[in-house]
């Protein structure tokens, strides 16, 4: 049984979610909420219990990536999901550079919701073609800039952090291939088919993506922080 | 920087006051020597001999005016009148050749006593060592000279006495006369040299004021040079060309010195523009040519009054110029340059004046001009002049610099600006031109969907699916507007895939399955943003057609590439339709579109099949 709480402002979204979850026997509503504020004020309690966080981003008193944050501080083992009105590129790659590990459409159907949830706790994120090769070209673009930042290195003590930037989130071939075909619209299936391995291998890979991605976008933080002296 | 120049000048007179003393110091004359008042002589002037008795100093030139010949002076002394030993000869001047014997014996011989117009060793003075066992009770001094007419030639006088006080004496005077001269003479080389660099080197009016040269450096050069060459004269022993042509050389020198430095005041007090001016320097020049004929004539062919002429005339030049000169610079409107050359004008007019009373009436040790010394401080006005002159001209040019530099600057600001303001208006043209392209999508899109779902909901009979379909339909849209807004121009790749992320899951709940056999294509580079949405609203159109009419079970689709062209397929196993029957507003509309592209729309269909292929030729 997996513990759900959501987070969303629009009524009508809530109870559908709430019903959605209610409804398979593999998920537990832990709580439903409308405010960052009620959201983080339960967190701060139960997220220990907490096993999935589904959010919208864009709620009266903030932002879903705040909770988002929150959870991950407080429970790394609770996997965040974002409710996304189009699943458009700007609003999922922020919200899994901030720790999410997939996301929902708003008009998907009941089955659908439990089942990416159940997903993603087997080890499977969904991906668009637009995101895969906006995050393909974002990490090409990251090992071009973290080859010639190596000798600008700012410290002694920092010496190690660039080279760990562009070992650590680098992609490893098979990543690569299996983000330039969903690029270019093939299935799961049909890259498992393509490249003789399973689903969920597939699907893994686009999981551990997104947590690469996420510590993608800290290790730069860290890193422009410590060039610009604040750390 | 006008108090720092005049701190300059003072130390500069501080200087030229302290080399003056050291100069003129003389060693007080001590007793028990002899000093000779008369002599003997026995002169020969073309083979014709005469015997006189002259005084010291003797000067030949005045006693055998315009003849060339040689003499020998006889001159006698005793040793009792000597104190102890060891004693020496001094001559301060003797010349133009020498031959001095003692007793008999030669003491010391200079210059060629065969040669008129060789070598002259009046130049410098002379300090012989007598040795002790020559001199006798009564003593016979036999002093033979060479005598070049006009160079003059003679004995100035001539000490026996104690070797250390005359070693002083000679050193005294040797340090007043060829060290002193030498001094001069690198001093006015310098400041010549320092005038012709900074003509050389300066920096011109920017303004277009002046685009020439400032002659001023030149004639202060020039000036500078011409003296150094006369200073250096009363040194020179053994000039490059024989006497009489090589006295052509100073006296030559001497007036282009004066006019050169008269022209240097006319440009410092700006009479350049004046009138009179060019009068000035014609007869001038005038002067100087005649210099060139008359000046070789007088001393060359012996006619000395042509050379007195000639100095008469550039004399009386010169000084009417001074006085003009003087009375313009401390009168009204004279400024500090002109005050400090006209002083230094009188004061040389002074030693002038001095020089010849003294030349003319003592027998002094020397016959060496003041006015030599004296113009060190003309030198150092104009060397003054000309500085700050240099100065004031950097200066202006310097200021021109800055004006221009933040003229540049000012310029760039205002070009930065411009640049700026068009960005700005580049960005929001951009920004309307998205405004306008979604507006456009809501009002064809999501807009007339709506609009359809309200009908169809106000007409009562709609089914349900129906009313469901026009919605689904609009946000199937509404998501492809938005995804549209980051789709890389050119790339059918990116377009096939999105169509099918977004269509995937209507159609499979329609059951409807998807055959993806899609190749890399290369981008189409004519294509922007617009074009690519358009292709983007073909294949879903196409498949909205399938979805809704075709009762498919599969839609295959297929994207190839050759050297020519990019084929996208889309074929579906529905129940097909007429292609060629009227009324398929759909079909139109991809017709519209494909001609947009530059694309071509290919439509087959037949009951269990229907091919659409759309192929975009590269060029």
């Amino acid at each position: 049984m997996w513990r759900v709480l959501i987070v969303e402002d629009d009524p009508p979204t809530r109870e559908f979610f709430a019903r959605s979850v209610a409804g398979c026997a593999e998920l537990q509503l832990a709580a439903a909420f409308a405010t960052v504020a009620d959201a983080k004020a339960w967190l701060l309690q139960h997220a220990p219990s907490l096993d999935v966080l589904l959010t919208d981003l864009g709620l009266p008193d903030g932002s879903g990536l705040e909770l988002i944050r929150l959870v991950g501080s407080l429970n790394p083992t609770c996997e965040p999901l974002v409710i996304s009105m189009f699943g458009d590129e700007d609003n999922v790659l922020a919200s899994i550079e901030a720790g999410a590990l997939g996301y929902i459409h708003k008009d998907s159907t009941p089955m659908d919701v439990a089942q990416t949830i159940l997903d993603m706790r087997a080890g499977a994120s969904p991906i668009s073609p637009m995101i895969a090769r906006r995050v393909l070209s974002r990490f090409r673009g990251a090992r071009e800039d973290a080859v010639p930042n190596m000798p600008a290195a700012p410290t002694e003590s920092s010496q190690g952090a660039p080279e760990s930037i562009a070992i650590e989130v680098a992609l490893t071939p098979s990543e690569q291939e299996v983000l330039g075909l969903i690029a270019r619209g093939f299935s799961y299936a049909e890259i498992a088919r393509l490249r003789s391995s399973s689903v969920h291998t597939v699907q893994t890979h686009i999981k551990k993506l997104y947590a690469k991605l996420s510590v993608n976008s800290k290790n730069a933080a860290v890193f422009e922080a410590t060039r610009m002296g604040l750390l | 920087m006008r108090t720092l120049a005049a701190r300059n000048m003072l130390r500069l007179c501080l200087l030229a006051g302290w080399m003056w003393c050291c100069m003129a110091g003389m060693v007080p004359v001590a007793a028990q020597e002899v000093r000779f008042e008369n002599a003997t002589i026995i002169a020969s002037i073309d083979g014709t001999r005469s015997h006189d008795v002259v005084t010291l100093p003797f000067r030949w030139d005045l006693q055998y005016p315009g003849r060339s010949g040689t003499a020998t002076l006889e001159l006698e002394f005793m040793q009792a009148q000597l104190g102890p030993a060891p004693w020496g000869l001094y001559l301060p001047k003797v010349g133009s050749a020498y031959v001095i014997t003692l007793n008999g014996e030669v003491l010391e011989r200079d210059g060629d006593m065969g040669t008129f117009g060789g070598g002259d060793t009046g130049k410098s003075p002379r300090l012989l060592a007598i040795p002790t066992g020559l001199v006798k009770a009564h003593n016979l001094l036999h002093i033979q000279l060479r005598a070049d007419s006009g160079r003059k030639p003679g004995l100035s006088a001539a000490v026996v006495g104690a070797w250390s006080q005359l070693q002083a004496e000679y050193w005294s005077y040797w340090r007043f006369r060829t060290l002193g001269l030498i001094a001069v003479v690198v001093f006015s080389l310098l400041i010549g040299t320092l005038c012709l660099s900074l003509w050389l080197t300066q920096p011109g009016y920017p303004g277009g004021l002046e685009e020439r040269r400032d002659p001023l450096y030149l004639f202060s050069a020039l000036a500078e040079w011409c003296w150094a060459l006369r200073v250096a004269d009363a040194l020179i022993e053994t000039p490059p060309l024989p006497w009489p042509l090589w006295g052509v050389v100073p006296v030559l020198a001497l007036g282009a010195w004066g006019c050169l430095t008269a022209l240097f005041c006319m440009e410092v007090v700006r009479w350049r523009h004046a009138r009179w001016a060019p009068e000035l320097r014609r007869w001038m020049a005038c002067l100087m040519g005649a210099g060139v004929v008359m000046v070789p004539w007088g001393l060359v062919w012996g006619v000395p009054v042509l050379v007195t002429v000639w100095y008469a005339l550039m004399g009386l030049t010169f000084l009417m110029f001074s006085m003009v000169f003087t009375r313009r610079s401390f009168g009204q409107g004279g400024t500090v340059a002109g005050r400090l050359l006209a002083g230094a004008v009188l004061l040389n007019a002074a030693t002038g004046l001095g020089d010849l009373v003294r030349l003319r009436t003592s027998a002094g040790s020397g016959d060496v001009s003041s006015l030599y010394y004296s113009s060190v401080l003309f030198g150092l006005v104009m060397g003054y002049v000309v500085i700050s002159r240099f100065r004031s001209v950097s200066a202006r040019a310097r200021e021109l610099l800055q004006t221009l530099e933040q003229r540049v600057h000012d310029k760039e600001a205002a070009l930065r600006e411009s640049y700026v303001q068009l960005e700005a208006q580049s960005r929001e043209q951009a920004r309307v031109a998205e405004r306008t392209r979604i507006l456009r999508d809501m009002h064809d899109g999501v807009g007339s969907h709506i609009s359809a779902a309200i009908r169809q909901l106000q007409s009562g009979v709609a089914p349900k699916e129906a009313v469901l379909q026009t919605l689904q339909e609009s946000m199937d849209q509404l998501k492809l507007s938005i995804d549209s807004m980051h789709l890389p121009a050119g790339d059918i790749n990116a377009v096939l895939a999105n169509v099918r992320y977004r269509m995937e899951p209507r159609l499979l709940s329609s059951g409807i399955r998807v055959a993806w056999d899609v190749d890399v294509l290369a981008p189409v580079v004519r294509w922007d943003e617009k074009a690519t949405r358009q292709l983007q609203f073909m294949v879903y159109e196409c498949i909205s057609n399938v979805l809704q009419h075709a009762q498919a079970s599969e839609i295959r689709i297929t994207a190839r590439e050759d050297a020519r062209m990019a084929v996208v397929t889309l074929a579906d196993n529905g129940r097909g339709f007429d292609v060629q029957a009227e009324g398929q507003r759909g079909l139109l509309a991809m017709r519209h579109r494909a001609q947009a592209l530059g694309a071509q729309l290919d439509v087959r269909s037949r009951p269990g099949e229907t091919i659409v292929e759309i192929t975009v030729p590269w060029g």
